[in-house]
């Protein structure tokens, strides 16, 4: 695969996005802030869930352990954020494991039921065991933020949603991805090409838990605060997946394009639908496009670029 | 004797039960270095179970696996593939969503992650792979669900040479294949034998069957019940009971 095109494409990406604060409002960069966050989460998802077709309902638990133990490291004992976000981070890849060990027997739905509850655990644990260390029901505030402000604080989330990304496409792109996608197809028939699918499992999972690490401690301390109602919440264990399935799964600008997207959708709808059903109007446009398009908006992009490029090049050549 | 010598795979004394069924009972069965060796039976003789536990798909209930002599029993099933046993499967089961071509590579690839990431593939040879089932450009560059039931079976062949086995596992080679992809097939395992691979094959076809093989086994409600060339074990009153239902 040629390489310049994809990083044209990468670099114009992030000049694009360095470009908006100049032209939008304060209040647009703030959301902006959430659509980063999303994204990594998105990209995250798409590790496990895309890629191998271990479909993960319960990655707000991965998230959750980074955002927790950076959370108590920094509130209780005044760990300084270059310690504890690292070690928020190591603590989901040790969670990460635990979410390997059903992976060995089950997949499929049962999967998706089992990493469920693992969400739901971390839910109670969190409230019941130790509330003085973890906050309870009400969790933790007043935790440290990195940077103050909309615009340093797009910079930063940006920042980590460009380098998270073109890592993932980077690795991605080599063989690695194509075993995974062969996991998706058939697991016996790629042991029986003499892979290990345990080894390669394992590296998605530890993968998509770096990820999600790092986007939970990050989040932890931009919002300065971590409860468990927030976090542990199926609305948003569900944004995350209709933002990865939305944008188009097993690529990597598909859950970004797709966190945008979904992001902006629904603060546009803010105004008119305040409340709840805000989410049901936005499973219908997912719905809608995944039934246009099973490979999301990313692949809708694509063959539209492809439809336009001819007619484009036509009117160059005759003004 | 010689023959423990020149073993290449083995089964001993090999059970499997699945809930009350025994699909393999005291299952003893050999292929030597350089021999083709025809399985046969029945329906429900046990030969895929045989297949799934000389792989590693199945666990044996009781009983031993060996290849090249050593006790491969409780061997994953990725590391006798790397060690040079490889399969294919009477119903094949490509990478749907991949092209010819990627689905060659995918058996090509080596076990580390590592080497994954850091390697890029070796060139030419996927393309040789596929030229030596008789796949050319065309045939590269299409998905699974384009190929006829030959070319899928030529694919999984290919899987398997990918993989560099010492011993090729063919199950049910020429189910669902016209007379010219048989002998087309045939012609590919000829080659196969004459450069020295080992391989059992299982097979219905008996006609298709008897010029490639060395000798064949019979199997029949999970254990072989007769054995030796292929016209004297057509002959013997138990396989024409097992496979007729009359003595």
């Amino acid at each position: 695969m040629p390489l310049a095109r994809p990083l044209l494409g990468w670099l114009a990406f992030a000049v694009v996005m360095c470009l908006v604060p100049v032209f939008v409002s304060t209040g647009t960069v703030r959301i902006l802030v959430f659509a980063n966050f999303l994204a990594i989460f998105a990209m995250s998802w798409d590790v496990i869930s895309g890629r191998t077709g271990y479909i993960s309902f319960g990655h707000p638990f991965l998230i959750g352990i980074a955002g927790y133990t950076t959370a108590m490291l920094t509130y209780h004992l005044d760990t300084p954020l270059w310690l504890s976000i690292p070690a928020g981070v190591f603590a989901t890849l040790v969670g990460g494991t635990l979410f390997l060990l059903p992976a060995l027997r089950i997949r499929g739905t049962y999967f998706a039921l089992v990493t469920l509850a693992f969400m739901e655990l971390m839910y109670q644990l969190t409230q019941v065991i130790a509330p003085k260390v973890t906050g309870g029901t009400r969790g933790l505030s007043g935790i440290p933020t990195i940077v103050s402000g909309a615009i340093p604080n797009y910079y930063l989330t940006f920042g980590l949603v460009f380098a998270i990304g073109l890592g993932l496409w980077f690795v991605l792109r080599t063989r690695i991805g194509a075993a995974l996608a062969a996991l998706r197809m058939d697991e016996g028939a790629v042991a029986a090409s003499g892979l290990s699918t345990i080894r390669l499992k394992l590296f998605a999972f530890m993968t998509s838990a770096a990820v999600a690490g790092i986007g939970g401690a990050f989040y932890v301390h931009y919002l300065g605060s971590i409860a468990p109602r927030g976090l542990f919440d199926i609305n948003f264990l569900f944004t995350i997946l209709v933002a990865a399935l939305l944008g188009g799964s097993s690529t990597v600008a598909g859950p970004i394009l797709g966190a945008y997207f979904l992001t902006f959708l629904l603060e546009y709808l803010r105004p008119y639908l305040p409340g709840p059903e805000r989410y049901v109007i936005y499973g219908m446009i997912a719905l809608v496009v995944y039934v246009l398009e099973p490979r999301g908006l990313h692949a809708i992009l694509r063959t539209g670029a492809r439809r336009l490029a001819p007619l484009l090049a036509r009117r160059r050549i005759a003004p | 004797m010689g023959r423990a010598v020149n073993t290449l795979l083995e089964l001993r004394e090999v059970t499997k039960r699945f809930g009350g069924l025994v699909a393999l009972d005291g299952l003893s069965v050999h292929v030597d270095s350089g021999e083709f060796l025809g399985l046969i039976g029945p329906n429900g003789a046990g030969k895929t179970t045989a297949f799934g536990v000389l792989t590693g798909e199945q666990r044996p209930d009781s009983g031993r696996g060996y290849f090249h002599g050593d006790d491969v029993t409780r061997m994953p099933t990725h590391r006798r593939v790397a060690r040079g046993i490889a399969r294919t499967y009477q119903i094949p089961r490509p990478f749907g969503e991949m092209t010819v071509l990627d689905n060659v590579r995918v058996a090509m690839m080596p076990d580390s992650v590592r080497r994954l990431i850091a390697e890029r593939p070796p060139e030419g040879v996927d393309r040789e792979l596929l030229r030596s089932v008789g796949f050319g450009e065309r045939e590269a560059a299409m998905y699974p669900d384009q190929l006829s039931m030959g070319e899928l079976r030529k694919l999984e062949l290919a899987r398997t040479l990918a993989t560099e086995p010492e011993v090729l596992l063919l199950d049910e080679v020429f189910a669902g294949l016209t007379r010219g992809e048989i002998a087309q097939l045939s012609a590919l395992l000829v080659a196969e034998r004459r450069s020295g691979m080992t391989a059992i094959i299982v097979s219905h076809d008996l006609r298709s069957l008897a010029p490639l093989v060395d000798r064949v086994v019979v199997m029949s409600f999970g254990a072989v019940i007769a054995e030796g060339a292929f016209e004297e074990v057509l002959d013997n009153p138990l396989v024409r009971e097992a496979y007729l239902g009359q003595a």
